[in-house]
C-alpha cells in the first residue's frame, strides 16, 4: 500500500509556496537520532518509502524507526504527448511538503554509529540536502 | 549541581526589530520576568552563552543571572523558562528567565537518567524511552538536578511507569501517574527478504504499481446532494 492519505476533502490541489523554516516537527522528540532537511522542497511517497527501508535494511530489524513526515499532497500530471487544455491532468503521485529544519526520520534502540550510517543511506534517497542531528547532551553508550 | 551563571546587561527596545538589532550586533536577546517585578529586555553575550546552553541535558534549569543595570551589578536566582533555537543553524536566539522566590515552589522538567545496563536488552529487547523529562514541583532548593531510574532488573517486557519513581516527600511529581517512561520491547520477527538493492528497488515499483485511491469527501456530499435533489423532484412529479 503505497504511503497516502485514506480520505481526502479535495481531489486535486494547488502548488503553493515552500517559504521560511519549519516550525514544528524541527526537534527530535521520539529518537536519540534524525535526518534533518535544511532546504524546502517536495519529498514524494516513493523516496519516502525507499529512505525507511534503507534504514531498516541497515538496522536488521534492531531499534525503532519513526517517520516524521506524511505525504498529503496530490500532485497532478498530464500525460505524455497531450496536447493543452482540457483540464487538470490527474493524480500522478503524494508528496509531502518540506520546510529547513524539518526532521524526516528519527532512529532510537541501536548504537550510535549504527544510527549514523543507517541515516546517512537514507540521505542519499532523499533529494535534497540533509543533515543528522543528534539529541542534545545524549552520550551513546 | 554546579552553579549556572550567566551574564547578562539591560537592552533598549523590545519586538522584533529591536532583538534582530541585538542579535546582529553579537548578543542573545532575552527577557527577564516575574512576579511583582517588571519584565526586562536583557542582553547576553553570544558565544560564551551559547557554550553554556549546548552543554546542558535540559533546557529548564535553575540558573544564577548576574544583570548589569545602570553601572551595577546584581545577582538574580533565575529559571530559564525558554530556550529557542534556529532550527537549521542551531544558533540559540532567544531566552527567557523567570525570577524566582527561594520559600515558593516551582515547577520545572528535570531529566530522566537511566542508570544499569538491562538484561532484557541482551536478550534482544528494545528499549523505548518514551518520557524523558518529568514534570516536578519543589522548592527550588529541594529540586533534584536529574532523577534516575535503575534499569539493571528490566526484563523483556517490562515497563516503568511514572508512580513506580520514588522520590523525596518534599517534591512532587505533576506527571500523570500512569505515564510510561521506559518499556523493554519484545525484538521483532525477522522476515525472509530479498537482500540489498534488489530488495529497494522491489519496494519502489511496489509503490508505483499500486493504484489505489483515496475516498474523497467533496465527491460523496456532492453525490448525497445530487441524489437528494432527484428524490424531491420524483416526490413533486
Amino acid at each position: 500500500m503505497p504511503l497516502m492519505p485514506k480520505r481526502i476533502k479535495y481531489r486535486k490541489a494547488q502548488r503553493g509556496r515552500t517559504t521560511g523554516k519549519s516550525s514544528r516537527g524541527n526537534m527530535l522528540f521520539y529518537g536519540d537520532y534524525g535526518l534533518q532537511i535544511i532546504a524546502p522542497g517536495w519529498i514524494t511517497n516513493t523516496q519516502i518509502e525507499a529512505a525507511r527501508v534503507a534504514i531498516v535494511h541497515h538496522l536488521k530489524s534492531r531499534g525503532k524507526v519513526w517517520i516524521r513526515i506524511f505525504p498529503d499532497k496530490p500532485v497532478s500530471k498530464k500525460p505524455a504527448e497531450t496536447r493543452m487544455g482540457k483540464g487538470k491532468g490527474d493524480v500522478s503521485h503524494w508528496v509531502a511538503v518540506v520546510l529547513p529544519g524539518r526532521i524526516l526520520f528519527e532512529i532510537a534502540g541501536v548504537p550510535g554509529d549504527l544510527s549514523l550510517v543507517a541515516l546517512e543511506r537514507a540521505s542519499h534517497k532523499i533529494p535534497f540536502k540533509t543533515k543528522i542531528v543528534r539529541r542534545y547532551a545524549y552520550k551513546p553508550e | 549541581m554546579e552553579e549556572l551563571l550567566f551574564y547578562a546587561e539591560t537592552r533598549e527596545g523590545k519586538g522584533t526589530g529591536a532583538a534582530r538589532k541585538t542579535r546582529a550586533a553579537g548578543f542573545i536577546p532575552g527577557i527577564l520576568y516575574g512576579v511583582g517585578h517588571d519584565s526586562c529586555q536583557i542582553r547576553l553575550e553570544k558565544k560564551s552563552t551559547e557554550k553554556i546552553i549546548r552543554k546542558l541535558e535540559s533546557h529548564n534549569v535553575i540558573a544564577s543571572l548576574v544583570l548589569k543595570k545602570d553601572g551595577n551589578e546584581e545577582k538574580i536566582r533565575t529559571l530559564l523558562k525558554d530556550v529557542q533555537i534556529q532550527p537549521v543553524k542551531g544558533d540559540v536566539i532567544h531566552l527567557d528567565f523567570y525570577r524566582i522566590r527561594m520559600d515558593k515552589p516551582i515547577r520545572m522538567q528535570v531529566p530522566i537518567h537511566l542508570a544499569g545496563t538491562a538484561p532484557g536488552l541482551e536478550q534482544g529487547g528494545i528499549m523505548e524511552h518514551d518520557l524523558r523529562e518529568l514534570e516536578i514541583q519543589a522548592l527550588p532548593d529541594r529540586m533534584p538536578d536529574k532523577i534516575e531510574i535503575d534499569v539493571s532488573n528490566m526484563q523483556i517486557g517490562d515497563t516503568v511507569l511514572v508512580r513506580d519513581i520514588r522520590i523525596a516527600e518534599d517534591v512532587e511529581i505533576i506527571d500523570e501517574p500512569e505515564k510510561t517512561i521506559i518499556s523493554m520491547l519484545a525484538p521483532k520477527v525477522v522476515k525472509e527478504e530479498v537482500e540489498g538493492e534488489e530488495a529497494t528497488g522491489e519496494a519502489e515499483t511496489a509503490v508505483k504499481e499500486e493504484t489505489a485511491e483515496p475516498e474523497v469527501i467533496s465527491q460523496q456530499k456532492a453525490e448525497e446532494r445530487r441524489k437528494e435533489k432527484e428524490k424531491d423532484s420524483q416526490s413533486k412529479k
